[in-house]
């Protein structure tokens, strides 16, 4: 039976394609640098691992759903997840006015795309969860079709002996590999957030998101390994350069196209994480939160730039790890034992 | 408000004294079955011929006696006059509304009331070939500036007695008739009072067009769409209705708007339905390319041009360079410059009486299409983005406006930032139009969220057959709540 939609929230089927999204949309920026070792068939073990870490990180986040007891109730922790959504916000513009910057438009400095990007984050936060999820549709069905003709127009390309050897990388390094992909991965968090706005079962959407955006990174991933070869591992962003070579007779560089869509899918994340950091401040308008986040977010993403350029990406991963096990695992872990009172509870 | 008199001298001076200068008004005093009468008519906006055979002769011809003027009034009222459309108003405020509006006004002495008497016959155009909405199979029939003919114009097209066709009046000095029209058994009640409440709490002296209701019709986020449309067809209002919409009819325009109006109804028109499926479906994804080639084509063009060249093809290359080379502005100055030419070429040709419309339309192609490539001044691939663009966006003529200032935005952008730009300028646009919610439906319907048996009828269109059988209604799209 169709759910009664209700205004200001989204369906279950909307927040899995904001998940594919979110998560698939960083994978492009996904660079040699943050990976240890080598960019080998192995990468692919490490994708799969990591898939099962963010199941399991999850279990905590789904029984906080399903029990409601979410840790966002408590007024400080649901600040500190707006911090923390704040953060990751920096790092994925960071991330992308770099690759802007380097990649596709070097005429123009980082700063001006990380000022562009905060504008259109904020803006489409203030907009809020509706119009985001409903471009987030958009967005997934452009990344699935550009994902499709990046990986058809790489077919023949595409070379099975890349796989052998198979394990180049020692074990410690595939599953350290392993944990640093999972850190990529907190819609866990933003599904904990958006439980309260979702018509129908968020848990589903979760699963079904998370499985989807790990696939399709397994395949880019596999045809960076069965394309790009040994090559792979000189290439600063290995799945940029497979959608280099992705050309056809009539335009002979396609990644341009392919890349601006996946500059939607950005601005999408963007937006969803500034609208989440926003969701759970009290005060002030929507509009005031959403520019308070996002000038947060800024701020942040200039100064890292300025302390710490190119060395930001590099040197902010271990924080990733310990930021994604303590928002993602620890506290709702937590949340779990603690039998906290409700304000609308009965004394 | 102030009451009519029981005495009639006080009421014929009062509106004398109301209507002092006004050559329009005629009042006409007489004596009828002893007592004294008088009919009040606005000049040109009534039938001569129905006033004197429907209303005047039968009064003065009575010769029943009457003991009191209230018994002489409703014998007048129920047996003696033959006009159908028959008021009664008690305040002076009413009986000029009505003489505005074609009505004879008839008074009997020592009566607090008066009878306001349909017989209209001021001039009608034609209800001929709408200009806007032109189509090559469907009827040719149009709205016209009377409410009472647009209604009417509807009624036959919906011969059911569910259509309600709701008159109030709008306006703080000069009152203005608007209709609400809805079918009972289709649009959410609370939709049709949403649209009411909204239209009363229009703060307006006078309302004089239906672009002045507009603004308090559509959705309070700031946006390039709107979310009320118009039509000047009565077929097409019909098969909005039909699907549960509300509509509004404001006298003294042709045009009535509808509401909620989506993103996909600017995309679908009336020949698609009397076309062959195949056909309406390829002109419907034709429509949303030229969608996107008119409102991101020069700016994709400029950003392309400017920073991103390795994208076009070599030999496309080397021709847009040799052309560009002579030119003395960069891309974006040359694509703003003439989009500004083109549409004050094309405001001068709209404006204009026909015939010096025709000699704009000469100079414009001789001037900007030879004289300035000739010259060097503009590049010969931008005049071809920016003809293209032009014709493009006539294909969606409903959006021309939105699209003409957002290609200028985008050119701005494109030539400033590049790719990078214009996508996040686009993904700003979209999540702009998918964040609208018009009464609770969403703009972006049926495309996001989806709703599959719709799409048989949006990006295209499927055979009757199955049409018919999807029975859509606008309070059953994907994430449609209607509520106050």
């Amino acid at each position: 039976m169709k759910t009664k939609s209700k205004m200001g929230m989204i369906d279950a089927k909307q927040l899995m394609l904001l998940i594919f999204v979110s998560r698939v949309a960083v994978s492009l920026t996904n660079i040699q640098a943050i990976s240890i070792g080598e960019f080998a068939p192995d990468m692919l073990i490490s994708v799969i691992l990591a898939y099962f870490i963010v199941l399991l990180t999850s279990l905590p986040i789904v029984f906080c759903i399903k029990k409601n007891r979410s840790p966002l109730d408590s007024k400080w922790v649901s600040f500190a997840y707006s911090i923390y959504f704040s953060f990751y916000t920096a790092v994925t513009v960071v991330r992308f006015s770099y690759f802007a910057s380097t990649k596709m438009n070097p005429e123009m400095s980082t700063e001006v795309f990380l000022l562009m990007m905060s504008l259109a984050m904020c803006y489409g936060a203030y907009l809020g969860i509706e119009g985001i999820a409903r471009f987030g549709s958009f967005c997934a069905v452009l990344l699935v079709v550009v994902m499709v003709i990046v990986l058809g127009l790489n077919i023949n390309k595409f070379q099975p002996i890349y796989f052998y050897p198979s394990m180049v990388n020692t074990r410690q390094n595939v599953f350290y590999n392993a944990v640093l992909f999972s850190s990529n991965s907190m819609e866990t968090a933003l599904a904990l957030a958006l439980s309260g706005k979702i018509n129908g079962d968020c848990t589903k959407a979760l699963y079904k998101g998370i499985s989807m955006a790990f696939a399709s990174i397994f395949l880019l991933v596999a045809f960076c390994i069965g394309v790009l070869g040994n090559n792979a591992n000189l290439q600063a962003f290995p799945i940029f350069s497979l959608f280099q070579l992705a050309s056809s007779e009539v335009l002979s560089r396609l990644d341009i196209i392919h890349t601006s869509f996946w500059i939607l899918g950005v601005f999408m994340k963007c937006s969803l994480l500034i609208y989440c950091s926003s969701l759970f401040t009290k005060k002030g308008s929507n509009g005031f939160k959403c520019a308070a986040f996002s000038t947060f977010a800024f701020l942040l993403a200039y100064l890292s730039m300025k302390l710490l350029g190119v060395k930001l990406l590099s040197s902010t991963k271990e924080w990733f790890i310990v930021l994604f096990w303590i928002f993602v695992a620890v506290i709702p872990l937590i949340s779990l034992f603690i039998k906290r009172k409700k304000p609308d509870e009965e004394v | 408000m102030s009451c009519l008199y029981e005495d009639i001298e006080l009421n014929k001076l009062t509106f004398k004294e109301d209507f002092k200068d006004a050559s329009d008004f005629l009042l006409r005093e007489a004596r009828a079955n002893g007592n004294k009468v008088f009919f009040a008519v606005m000049d040109g906006l009534i039938d001569s011929l129905q006033l004197s055979q429907m209303i005047v002769e039968p009064i003065l011809e009575n010769d029943n006696i009457f003991y009191c003027p209230h018994e002489q009034m409703d014998t007048i009222k129920n047996s003696v006059i033959r006009s159908v459309e028959m008021n009664e108003a008690y305040t002076f405020e009413d009986c000029y509304y009505f003489l505005a509006s074609g009505f004879a006004i008839f008074m009997v002495d020592g009566c607090k009331k008066a009878l306001a008497l349909g017989i209209q016959g001021w001039s009608r155009r034609d209800t001929g070939e709408p200009a806007n909405e032109a189509n090559v199979k469907g009827a040719k029939e149009c709205f016209v500036e009377s409410l009472n003919d647009n209604k009417a114009l509807l009624r036959k097209r919906l011969k059911t007695h569910h259509l309600k066709q709701k008159q109030i009046k709008l306006g703080e000095d000069i009152q203005t008739p608007v209709a609400i029209c809805y079918l009972d058994d289709r649009a959410e009640q609370a939709l049709v009072d949403d649209v009411e409440g909204r239209l009363k709490k229009a703060d307006l002296s006078s309302v004089l067009d239906y672009g002045e209701l507009q603004p308090f019709l559509d959705t309070d986020i700031e946006s390039f769409f709107s979310a009320v449309g118009n039509t000047e067809r009565p077929d097409v209002l019909a098969s909005k209705l039909l699907e549960g919409r509300v509509a509004v009819m404001v006298e003294g325009t042709p045009f009535v708007m509808y509401t909620p109006y989506l993103f996909s109804d600017n995309f679908s028109a009336l020949d698609d339905y009397d076309n062959s499926p195949i056909y309406a479906s390829f002109m419907r994804c034709l429509k949303y390319f030229s969608f996107i080639m008119s409102i991101f084509f020069p700016g994709l063009y400029v950003a392309v041009g400017t920073y991103h060249q390795e994208v076009i093809p070599t030999n496309l290359l080397y021709v847009i360079a040799t052309s560009e080379a002579t030119t003395p502005f960069s891309l974006m100055i040359e694509a703003l410059l003439i989009h500004f030419l083109y549409e004050i070429m094309r405001e001068a040709g709209l404006r204009l009486p026909q015939s010096i419309g025709h000699a704009v339309s000469i100079i414009g192609a001789i001037v900007i299409g030879d004289a300035t490539v000739s010259a060097g001044i503009i590049g010969a691939p931008m005049l071809i983005v920016v003809a293209v663009t032009a014709i493009s966006s006539y294909v969606i003529y409903p959006l021309y406006e939105s699209i003409a200032v957002l290609r200028i935005i985008f050119i701005i952008i494109g030539g400033t930032f590049g790719l990078y730009g214009l996508m996040i300028g686009i993904g700003m646009l979209f999540c702009n139009i998918c964040s609208l919610n018009p009464y609770g439906v969403p703009y972006s319907s049926p495309i996001s969220p989806l709703t599959k048996r719709s799409l048989l009828d949006t990006i295209f269109r499927e055979g009757w057959k199955r049409l018919s059988k999807r029975k859509v209604r606008i309070n059953n799209l994907e994430g449609a709540n209607i509520e106050n």
